[in-house]
């Protein structure tokens, strides 16, 4: 890993990947326990929208994935608040809206090589400046995130309990769902926008199967991120892979073994508990 | 005396089709009762309108005095929805923290939680007798015990008025015996006003002082004799459960 540090490019995808690690499991865990695990989806798809658009008017791409993101991530608020027992209808919707809408401002875009490193992302072709966007846009997260820990909670926990208890609901959603936004906008540059749903989804679904509490949750959410993002940065150099989805996978690959792995100890418990029923068979 | 709760020819109905009409009830501080009644026959939409969830049709209801709509001091209310049991079934959240989460309006907005918080979790935890399982995540207690973590969740923001509806449900026999007694013993021993929305009429009628019944969009009150009579008839002839010659209209 030292030697992977040697050039610039590196010590900047390690230091946006650690930083993306952080952030999207925090927004992930809310996402995914208020069962809207799609909108990362939806959202990352809608950047592209905003990629193509920003390409076209000669704006950075990720100020346009930005603009986007907030846009998609309004749009699937104000419908969820419309019909709340179909929230994830609104999802999809969005998300149809921003592919269509991508794929046909991409017709316009000349030279498709910078539209196309959004689909799987360039995270060792980070510039300084989408550095320090990064930086800026993680601090931000961090923060709220910190600050709206409890009421985030009791959000995700039930809406209407919060709300009765004098949490100001709308106030909070709004400030997570910009928080999403510019969190999935970031992200869909290093990692990719077809795969970034993934970073907010699988390192929580790794965290649920072993933790004992809430904030083990979020801890073990973020531990698992950055381990994942460390080892697919270090392993996809040199086997010459896309970082992005070399750290997607290993996370899956992660997944996997740690619900197999509780399969087999659940099993082996219960064959220890039952020794002489065992013999008998 | 202000009354907790009180309605003044109140009516509701979703689109065109009339739920109810001209109800008139008030519920003095320290009152135990319970709304009996049909499926469907508007005992959680009773509720949500006290929760201000919902805009009456026709007359008011008043909280503390106050339109319900326009009501503000909601620490004062403690509400166990119908689906308590099931609520965070599958959360990774320990009882102590689902607990925690309803003393937001004593910890405040953007602060975090001291120790006197922790201790009144405990405390809540110990009255529905929960505190050995507060580390434990809700998801491996029975359904009766979920249903006491909630109640927990509810009675630890110390409210003046607890609203159930209809509490029992999803849970065995045994923790739904427990959890009219606590009630009751809650009930008797702090003067919370307590009004459940409750299929359980057998329970409601030994516990309550109050038995209030929605049937055919009106609500009627309950002699306590004439409901254990009727009990006894129901016994000998299940379905159908009460007669509306045996319920007396409050003026």
């Amino acid at each position: 890993m030292i030697a992977v540090l040697q050039y610039d490019f590196m010590r900047r995808a390690l230091v946006v990947g650690v930083l993306l690690a952080v952030i999207i499991p925090c927004v992930g865990v809310i996402v995914v326990l208020k069962r809207l695990s799609m909108i990362g989806d939806a959202l990352s798809h809608s950047s592209l929208a905003g990629v193509a658009a920003g390409l076209i008017m000669g704006v950075n791409p990720i100020l346009g994935a930005g603009a986007a993101c907030v846009a998609a991530a309004l749009a699937i608020e104000a419908v969820r608040k419309k019909i709340p027992r179909y929230s994830e209808m609104s999802i999809a919707v969005v998300m149809s809206a921003g592919i269509g809408l991508a794929g046909v401002l991409s017709g316009f875009v000349g030279g498709g090589a910078n539209f196309n490193s959004f689909l799987f992302g360039s995270i060792v072709a980070i510039s300084n400046f989408e550095m320090y966007l990064v930086i800026f846009v993680s601090a931000a997260v961090l923060i709220a995130f910190i600050l709206l820990y409890k009421e985030l909670f009791f959000i995700a926990l039930d809406e209407r309990a919060a709300r009765i208890a004098g949490v100001p609901v709308g106030a909070v959603n709004f400030i997570f769902t910009l928080l999403t936004a510019v969190t999935m906008s970031v992200a869909a540059r290093a990692v990719g926008a077809l795969i970034v749903s993934s970073m907010m989804v699988v390192p929580v679904a790794c965290a649920m199967q072993l933790s004992r509490s809430y904030k083990q949750t979020v801890v073990f959410s973020v531990a698992f991120a950055v381990v994942f993002t460390l080892f697919g940065l270090a392993f996809s150099y040199y086997a010459r892979l896309k970082p992005g989805a070399t750290i997607v996978l290993a996370g899956v690959l992660c997944l996997v073994v740690i619900i197999c792995g509780k399969r087999i100890w659940g099993k082996l418990r219960e064959r220890q508990r039952r020794p002489y029923e065992n013999e008998d068979a | 005396m202000t009354a907790v709760v009180q309605a003044e020819n109140l009516g509701f109905r979703y689109g065109d089709e009339p739920v109810f009409a001209r109800v008139d009830f008030s519920l003095a501080p320290g009152a135990f009762a319970a709304v009996i009644g049909a499926n469907g026959a508007g005992k959680s939409t009773l509720l949500r309108l006290m929760l201000g969830e919902l805009a009456p049709a026709a007359g008011s209801i008043r909280l503390f005095g106050c339109e319900a709509r326009r009501f503000r001091d909601w620490p004062k209310v403690g509400f166990l929805p119908q689906s308590a049991p099931v609520a965070g079934e599958n959360f990774p959240a320990t009882a102590e923290e689902i607990v925690m989460a309803n003393l937001f309006a004593s910890i405040g907005l953007l602060r975090f939680p001291r120790p006197k918080h922790k201790a009144r979790v405990r405390e809540a935890l110990r009255l529905v007798g929960m505190e050995k399982y507060s580390k434990r995540l809700i998801s491996r207690l029975s359904g009766g015990q979920r249903q006491r973590v909630m109640l927990a969740q509810v009675l630890v923001a110390e409210p003046e008025f607890l609203l159930l509806d209809e509490p029992t449900t999803g849970v065995d026999e045994a923790a739904a015996a427990a959890l009219f007694d606590l009630l009751t013993r809650l009930n008797r021993e702090t003067g919370l006003t307590v009004m459940m929305a409750t299929h359980d009429t057998e329970r409601a009628a030994a516990h309550v002082s109050r038995v209030l019944c929605l049937e055919n969009g009106s609500l009627l009150e309950l002699d306590k004799a004439q409901l254990d009579e009727e009990l006894r008839h129901k016994h000998k002839h299940p379905a159908p459960a009460l007669e509306l010659r045996d319920c007396l209209e409050i003026t």
